[in-house]
């Protein structure tokens, strides 16, 4: 496989990680399609995370990597890609706000000195509104509940306004009501021609909200829609045998 | 009383000791917000620790002690990390073996240098003896410092709090982490002359401390942090004067009891406020 068609916002070839002597990831070719919500779906410790960090180049990888096209430097450097941590990741203690934190998603549209100008400041009341989180705009980060946290990264994500959102476990300890209005942002990035993918450790879910699955077990099991990733053989192989009844 | 408490201002020395000791103080609580948020104390300590050699070869081959402060403590930043590479020990026990190698071999040269005298001030401070090459070394580092961190203050806490978003968005991390290294070697250096060696770690990480005990907000801990190390530098400094103790020793131990304060009454985490919001919430449940 080589070269990036217009419809691929992610094209990886031999993609591979490795931490010192465990390989985390091995040899995985794949395309991921653009204006679609694609899942990385597998157990913990099956490379999805490696993967993303790979693509978004924070992690030494093997095989090479193209983001709409570009070198993903390149695409990082033209405001292409955005990315919703993982919880465990974020110093929660961190002096700063809800608001702070979203602004951040300008920083890129703004000069040296990151000063939000009249759109910069709209973009970011526009998104907190989008996830419902305007009233918590000051509060401090730590202040918020995992699901207005999860909130906040993911309108980050929309004041960045990119072509490419890629979120790390979104819906890990997350309430019904935070996962509803991210699904709802998520789908309605679609509607926008964007891309998104999502790092999912389980299959709750799953089906409803992707339009296509790699399914990962330190390799690339599968790749296609949810009906065809998700058959009980596949699942019982990515999850064990036991997991073939959770979907 | 008025004399009494104007008396120092009438000095030269002590107006030259304020200045310097203000000037390193505030290039120090600027640094500190980012190296406690970011877990970095203990490379200040290092770092602080490490330039003794670059200062004391620097004396001796007559050149700026800034210069050989600057060398050695960006080559302590990258040797730290060689030996965490090569040897794969951890990060504590690689600064602990590059920092404490470096000022012994500093110590050495100390004491095989003919005028141990003015090395001496190196490590324990000279504020009220600076001369007009001190101030005016003091000044242009601090400066440079503070007009680096402040132009880059809004990247350097992206990258405090989410490298992989300030990566994702075409930010360089590495080459923001070294900005700060390198203002972290110049920094010791502006403050070499206020404390010395030894108590600069106080001025590197205790102003940052304080006001996270304080602010939630990153332009208010910088603010916080430059105003608490102001006033503790300022009561330290007239401390000395008049009871005739070390100065750097009373900026420190003033900067240590602003700590001590805040810990107690501070508004975000302070014990009295965690304790009567406890209170309060017995009295109500019960």
């Amino acid at each position: 496989m080589s070269g990036t068609a217009a419809h691929d916002a992610i094209v990886v070839e031999g993609l591979g990680v490795r931490y010192g002597d465990v390989r985390a990831l091995d040899d995985v070719t794949a395309r991921i399609r653009s204006g679609r919500i694609t899942g990385l779906v597998g157990v913990n410790g099956s490379g999805k995370s490696s993967m993303l960090a790979a693509i978004l180049e924070r992690v030494p990888h093997e095989g090479t990597v193209r983001i709409l096209g570009r070198r993903p430097a390149e695409a990082r450097r033209a405001g292409l890609v955005a990315s919703v941590p993982q919880a465990e990741s974020v110093d929660w203690d961190f002096p700063v706000t809800v608001r702070d934190v979203v602004t951040t998603g300008r920083f890129g549209r703004m000069g040296l000195l990151r000063i939000p100008r009249a759109a910069d400041r709209a973009a970011v009341a526009d998104a907190l509104e989008l996830l419902g989180i305007a009233e918590l705009a000051d509060r401090q980060i730590g202040e918020l509940s995992g699901g207005q946290r999860k909130r906040a990264f993911v309108a980050r994500a929309i004041a960045q306004d990119a072509e490419l959102l890629l979120l790390d476990e979104p819906f890990a300890g997350v309430d019904r009501s935070s996962e509803a209005r991210i699904v709802s942002v998520l789908r309605g990035l679609r509607e926008r021609g964007r891309t998104v993918v999502i790092v999912h450790h389980d299959l709750s879910g799953v089906a409803e909200l992707v339009d296509d699955v790699l399914l990962l077990r330190g390799r690339l099991l599968h790749q296609g829609p949810p009906e065809e990733a998700l058959s009980p053989e596949r699942i019982a192989e990515a999850f064990g045998a036991g997991a073939a009844g959770e979907r | 009383m008025i004399d009494v408490l104007l008396a120092p201002f009438t000095y030269d020395f002590m107006l030259r000791a304020i200045l310097v000791t203000l000037v390193a103080a505030v290039a120090c609580a600027l640094l500190s917000t980012w190296l406690v948020q970011m877990g970095w104390s203990l490379m200040g300590d290092a770092v602080s620790h490490a330039v003794l050699p670059g200062v004391a070869l620097a004396y001796i081959l007559g050149l700026p002690f800034a210069l050989g402060a600057a060398v050695f403590g960006i080559g302590a930043v990258a040797l730290i990390g060689g030996v965490r590479a090569a040897s794969r020990i951890k990060a504590d026990a690689a600064i602990g073996v590059v920092f404490t190698t470096l000022f012994a071999l500093g110590l050495v040269i100390v004491s095989v240098t003919p005028a141990e005298t003015d090395l001496q001030h190196i490590l324990f401070g000279n504020v009220l003896g600076v001369s007009d090459a001190d101030i005016a070394q003091v000044l242009i580092v601090g400066a440079i410092v503070c007009v680096a961190l402040l132009v880059l203050r809004r990247d350097l806490t992206l990258v405090a709090f989410d490298p992989g978003h300030a990566h994702a968005i075409g930010l360089r991390p590495r080459l923001l982490h070294a900005v700060l290294l390198g203002a972290l070697a110049l920094t010791v250096v502006t403050a070499l002359q206020a404390v010395g060696i030894i108590l600069v770690v106080a001025m590197l990480v205790i102003p940052g401390a304080t006001a996270s005990l304080i602010a939630v907000r990153w332009d208010a801990l910088l603010a916080w942090s430059v105003g608490i190390t102001v006033a503790a530098s300022m009561v330290g400094l007239l401390g000395a004067f008049w009871l005739d103790i070390s100065p750097g020793g009373a900026v420190v131990l003033s900067q240590g009891l602003a700590f001590g304060l805040a810990l107690l009454f501070g508004p975000r985490r302070g014990l009295v406020i965690r304790w009567a919001r406890a209170r309060r919430h017995a009295v109500d449940g019960g």
